[in-house]
This record gives structure tokens, sequence and C-alpha cells, in this order.
């Protein structure tokens, strides 16, 4: 069975299998959609604007919208338009790339005489240009004697390639997010400093272990080889796969940035994470690191350069930094808080003068894991839930049909709402008639024939309890041991996926965020991918995420001894 | 509701702003304090009873001991002396390497309150800790091991097989816990004893010391 897909700004029209997503008939087609999730749904960049015949158009995302009848499609901006360099939601910065391209003369060598080969490069290009053994080969191989153009591209005073083509060489460079469980790429142009294409995939060492210390321990006990192989063959075949996209090599690509946890950095190094998964739980190296991608095994130009985040402590990594360095937290006098919501809960509170940063054992239960009902962020999730003036509970479902289990945000509202209107007191007790397994239960829709409903169980809010507790805990040890009142912090950056359809008032309401901030907080999204492509299009940023690294404090609050009383206190929905 | 029955309901319910209120009411009343503090400690079986029957979860169980030590906290001065029989002495602790101690608190709570002696020794312990502090205190009839990291488990592997390599160590029982810890690893790093929860642990640890 096939149906007739009809994109309205691109003038294209196709005729599709019946069941495909429209994301995946977006990336066949060569349209390069942006699906940092890599279409599960979560992150919400792949939004399209679409319907059926004679239906009103709605909103919904390309990669949870499956293609069952005739479609008209409207997109977004383009890719290039969306990911502008400064970081969508962030800080603004100029462009000034870390690669260049510049096109220069060299002289007739008898008008120089006395200059070696390199000199008359160096006199040339007006730069100190530093020496490498594979340019300075690759000058000494073409007879320059009555002068002649090149290009040259520059990192600084590192030369990366000599190009005496006529047409200018592109300039590339691509920024990973090495998240536990997926990974992002951006392919970025950085003349213009704009995102070309980007690509996403699941982490393939998810078979070593689902979690960070799962896969600390499958390097401790076996080694980290396997888990780093693959990896960087994962990197590969997303860069590839950009670069195609793109239309062009790897080999244009000239630099290339990495931001991930302390974890998911190790192990692409295959650095052994065996100092970090041991109190003091710190990472074997801290600095930001340069090194030559033909040494990682990374497919790009022969002299092309990965550039790796620093890393704050053992649990605060590179991903911070990122997150840091894209939004405006440590750029301002004013105080903010940056959270981002995973499996450990990071956060950085402060300003420019001063900051300091902590992880908590948030567990995964605020991405709908060990929640009864729990599912990602895709169709048939309850998304929203809301509560009508007379009592009455809606529920907002992903892709609007029958609700199959509850996401994260969902999560949030729900519990929100259930204490609005009493169904669970401020201790976390539900009161229900309803029960499974003798346990009390709320159904936001109850079972009809074979299917078995989605509902709300006591254990569920308890878990919740513990991942918002230890987050709350985190902000308050964080505002104690800086000395300030949480209602001096003007703004709260939120990232990631989970921030971006998070109802603040909600997050507020079951205390996962201070009430004193439910007006001051922004979704940031990315903010690590953010960061690491601000190091490809600003030459500083590395240096910037170096200071920020080292001059951001970290508090270690399993060691604080009055880390449990706040944790239990934050258990209470009061 | 008596002043007595209302500190065991606010200990179940585990209302630590209003237990001080509470016991200090009881004591009002004329109540002996060795009288309260069984009160609490049988409100406390309770919550763990609740707990393994999955009637109540990690949350209300950590509540209702702190609820307990707040109570403790005001009816100390009045406990003259130790009246109350010891269920023995034990010693507990985090193994090395790791930092975590919010399952470990827990368990030394209910250990207290099941009436053991427990000396706490807290988190990232080295196993020369362990060691020595059996040694000082000859009557240490348990020694109670937690971790929570995966990757710390060897550490607990390690702690076991040097007590082992003592001469007390007929004289001790060795109990472990922690999330990633299961019977089958207990088995296998030659400890006495593993239970899934506090107050399995407890219960367990008097029959061990008994």
């Amino acid at each position: 069975m096939t149906y007739w897909v009809r994109w309205e700004k691109e003038q294209k029209a196709m005729e599709v299998n019946a069941g495909k997503t429209l994301l995946e008939v977006m990336i066949e087609a060569g349209m390069h959609p942006d699906a940092p999730c890599g279409g599960e749904g979560k992150c919400g960049k792949c939004r399209v604007w679409c319907h059926g015949q004679g239906e009103e158009e709605r909103e919904v995302l390309a990669c949870q919208t499956r293609v069952d009848r005739d479609l008209w499609v409207r997109t977004g901006e383009s890719v290039g338009a969306i990911h502008v360099l400064t970081g969508g939601y962030g800080r603004k910065t100029e462009i000034h790339p870390l690669v260049t391209v510049q096109r220069i003369a060299l002289a007739p060598r008898k008008e120089q005489p006395g200059l070696s080969e390199w000199e008359r490069l160096q006199k040339a290009s007006g730069i100190p240009l530093r020496e490498s053994l594979p340019m300075v080969r690759k000058l000494s191989q073409r007879n320059t004697k009555d002068g002649a153009d090149l290009w040259i591209v520059r990192s600084r005073e590192k030369v990366l390639e000599l190009s005496f083509e006529q047409e200018e060489p592109q300039v590339w460079g691509a920024a990973f997010d090495i998240g536990t469980t997926s990974l992002a790429g951006y392919l970025v142009d950085l003349k213009s400093g704009e995102v070309l294409t980007t690509a996403s995939a699941i982490n393939p060492q998810f078979s070593y272990g689902a979690d960070v210390i799962g896969r600390a321990n499958y390097a401790l006990e076996e080694s980290e080889e396997p888990l780093t192989a693959c990896i960087r063959e994962k990197v590969n075949e997303m860069l590839a796969e950009m670069c195609r996209r793109a239309q062009g090599s790897c080999q244009d690509v000239y630099a290339v940035s990495m931001v991930g946890n302390s974890c998911m950095h190790h192990l692409f190094l295959g650095i052994s994470p065996q100092s970090m998964v041991h109190a003091p739980y710190q990472p074997a190296v801290n600095r930001h690191l340069i090194l030559p991608a033909s040494d990682l095994g990374i497919e790009a130009a022969s002299e092309a350069e990965v550039f790796w985040l620093p890393l704050i402590a053992g649990f605060v990594g590179a991903d911070t930094v990122g997150g840091l360095l894209s939004t405006e937290l440590a750029w301002q006098d004013e105080l903010s808080l940056l959270i981002d919501i995973g499996t450990n809960g990071e956060l950085v509170m402060g300003n420019r003068s001063r900051r300091m940063a902590c992880s908590t054992a948030a567990g995964p239960a605020l991405e709908g894991a060990k929640i009864s009902c729990g599912m990602r962020g895709a169709d048939g999730a309850i998304e929203h839930v809301e509560v009508d003036e007379s009592g009455g509970v809606h529920i907002q479902v992903i892709g609007g049909g029958i609700a199959k289990g509850i996401c994260g945000s969902g999560l949030i509202d729900a519990i929100a709402v259930l204490l609005r209107i009493g169904v669970i007191d401020d201790d976390g007790h539900m009161n229900s008639d309803d029960q499974i397994d003798g346990q009390p239960v709320y159904w936001f829709r109850r079972p009809q024939g074979t299917d078995s409903g989605v509902y709300l169980s006591q254990k569920d809010v308890r878990e919740v309890q513990l991942a918002k507790g230890a987050i709350a805990a985190g902000v308050t040890l964080l505002a104690a041991q800086l000395g300030i009142t949480l209602t001096k912090i003007e703004k709260v950056y939120l990232a990631g996926a989970f921030g971006t359809y998070l109802r603040p008032e909600n997050a507020c309401r079951i205390g996962l965020i201070p009430r004193e901030l439910e007006n001051r907080i922004t979704a940031v999204g990315n903010s690590a991918g953010e960061g690491a492509i601000q190091i490809l299009t600003c030459e500083n940023a590395i240096r910037d995420a170096e200071r920020l690294a080292r001059e951001t404090e970290f508090l270690e609050l399993a060691s604080l001894p009055e880390f449990q009383d706040v944790f239990v206190d934050e258990l209470s929905f009061e | 509701m008596s002043k007595l029955q209302e500190v065991a309901d606010l200990t179940e319910r585990g209302k630590a702003k209003l237990i001080g209120a509470a016991v200090q009411g009881a004591l009002d009343e004329g109540t002996p304090a060795p009288e309260i503090l069984n009160t609490m400690i049988d409100a406390m079986g309770v919550v763990g009873e609740k707990f393994k029957r999955n009637e109540i979860f990690v949350p209300e169980m950590l509540v209702a001991a702190r609820a307990m030590k707040k109570g403790v906290e005001i009816l100390k001065p009045h406990l003259a002396g130790d009246n109350t029989v010891s269920a023995g002495k034990l010693i507990i602790g985090t193994v090395a390497g790791d930092l975590h101690d919010i399952g470990k608190n827990l368990v030394a709570m209910m250990l207290e309150s099941a009436g053991f002696e427990v000396i706490d020794l807290g988190v990232d312990v080295p196993i020369e800790k362990f060691v020595e502090t059996v040694k000082e205190n000859p009557d240490v009839k348990i020694v109670c091991l937690s971790a929570l990291l995966t990757t710390t488990m060897p550490a607990m592997k390690d702690t076991v097989a040097a007590l082992a390599a003592e001469d007390f160590r007929s004289n001790i029982k060795i109990m472990v816990g922690g999330a990633p810890i299961t019977q089958e690893f207990a088995d296998e790093i030659g400890a006495d004893a593993y239970t899934a929860d506090a107050a399995s642990a407890a219960e367990k640890a008097k029959e061990l010391a008994a």
C-alpha cells in the first residue's frame, strides 16, 4: 500500500510505502531533517505541520508520524537556519572560526634570495606558520620557482592543508555530543559558521551496559578496548554520512570538537575509568585535549585535530562545560542555575565570578524508566495532564491517539495535577479506591477490552519523590555552599529535551525546581552540543572552556554530612 | 489518642517536625523514657514490615527513620544509663571506593531499633579499618558491608577475604547488602548472609546473633 506525501515548501510529491515515518521519508528524500534524538520523539526538532485530505493542519513530530493516508506536509525553517552558530537560545558570539582558509601568492624565488621554501610561505601569509613535516613535504614537491597562488587551511599558526587548486577548498568542522544513550553530530561550515547537517545515533556501547557504571564495570573487568572501538567507529560512520549529505568528503573536515560526560570521554579516548568509579571519583585527566584525529582513528583531513572539552570532575563532565559555554550563566553577574536532567542530574549554580557544580543521583525515573506505565516521549505517550475548573482531569497524548503510557513531562504534570485535586497528599501518599496488587493507583485511561490502560501507582509517585528529592537537595546544598538564597537566582537554564516539554509551573509544584524560580526558567535544548559547535566557530572558545572548567568548583554531595537530611526534607511535596 | 500512641503514629508517618512535642508530651504525662523508646522501635518495626510487603517504599522508610532519630534526640537525656538489653554489638560500613550511605544508614537505624549496639564506620571504609575495629571490639558479633556501585563490589569481596584471613573469623558473621548485591554474589565471596532490605537485615542479624 502506498500513499502520496506532498511537501508544500519544497514543491515535491512522492509516493511512499504505508507505515514509514515522515522522518524516514525526509531522510530518504535527502531533506536533511534535524533529529538529534535519533527519531525517538524526544527532541522535538523534526516538528512539521501536516494534514490529510480535508483535515485541519496540525503540528506533529516527523519521527512519530506514520504515513497512513495521503498527507500534505509543511516543513519548518531549513536546517541551516535553525542551528545558527550562536547556539540557538544561548550566548551570542561572533564567528572567529577555529580553522580558516587563506589565499596567498608566493613571490618568485629569485625575488626572495636567502629564504627557505617555508619562509617564503610564511612571508606570503604574513603569519609565522609552524613547520610540519607533511606540509613541508607537500610544499617541497611543487616547483614554485616562478611564484604560485595557493590556499592554506590553517588553525592559527598550524597549517592543516596546502592546496594549489584553483577552487577554494571546503573547510568544515564537526561537533559531537557523546551521550550515554544517544549521540548527536553536527557538520559545520567553518567559513559561515552554519550547521550544514546533523546526524544522530544510539550509542553502540549500550550492549556493554545501560549506564556509565555498567560500562565502566565492563571496562574494568574485561577491557575498555571494545567500548572505545565501537564508539569511534560509530562517530566515523556519522561523520561520513554527514559529509556525504553535504556533498563533500571527510577530507574537508579539519576540526572535530567533542563533549560528553566524563565516562564517555574516557571510553572514547581509550582511558580506563578506574579512578573515576571509586571514591573520590576523580578522572584520569581533566584538562581539554587537542589531539591529531589520525591518532584516534577519526577519518578526516590528514592533519585534522580533535578537541575534547575539559572535565570538571568525575561525574561532571565536558557536556556540562559545553552547557556553560553556550548559556549565559558564566558570563553574567546575575546568579543563575543550569540544570541538565538525565540519569545523573548535573547542576551548576553561580555567575561570572563564582560557580559551583554537582551531580545528583536522580536516576532514570524522570525519563519514564522505573515507572509502571513509563515510556519515552513517543507516539501514545501522555505528555501533558491538566485539570479543569470542575476538577476534571484531561490528558494530552503525543500523536493524538490512544494513550499507551506516560513520558517524563506527563509524569510531572500528572503528579502536580493529582496533588492539586487531592489524590496525592503532600507526603506523597495516594488516596484512591482503585488498586493493583494492593497498591493504590490512579487511572488516566482505564483498561478497555484487551488494552491495559494507563495509570500512575503509589510506587511511581515514590520513585518521582526520590528523583526530584535528589535534584532539589542538590539545588539547596549548592545554594547553601555558595551562601546565597534561592530568590537571588535570576535565571534557570533547563537543558536537554526534557526541559523543552516540561511545564515550569508543574516542575515547581512538585518541587523539582524551587518554587521561587517558577517564572525564571528557560529551556535551552542541547546546550552541550551547542557548546561543542562553539568550539568550532569561535577560536577562543576552547580556552574559555578550560577556564570555565577550572574555575567551577565541584561539590561532592555524598561527602556532605547534611546531605541525607536535606534529601529527606526534599522528598516531601509540601 | 494517647501521647504514646501519637508517638507511634508520628514515627510511622515520618513526622519529624511534630514528633519532638509528642515525645515531650509523653514524658510530661509520666511515661517512662524506655517505654517511649520501645514504642518508637516497635513503630519502626511496623514500617520495616510494611516495606518488606511492598506496602510502602524507600521515601517512607527514610522519613520514618528520620522522625525516629528526632524523637530519640529528645528522649536521650531521659534515658538514664543503658537499661535496654543489647542484642549484641555490630560493625557497619560502606566499602572502600564507595561514598553512598543512605541505604547503609537505614540498615544501621533498623539494627539499632532491633536492639543492637551499632559501630558505624561511615563510607569509603578501608579494609584495614574493618579488621582493626573487630580487633578492638572482640565482642563484635556481626560485620555488615554495604556497596551501591557495581564497581565497588570487588572492594566488598576483598574486605570479606581480609576478614576471613583473620583468626577472629569464626567469632563473627559477615552480612552484605546494597543495590547491586545478590545472594549469589554473597555466596561467591563467602559472606554469611545477604538481605534485600533494611527490615530483613535487622531480622537476619537477630537470628545470626542469637
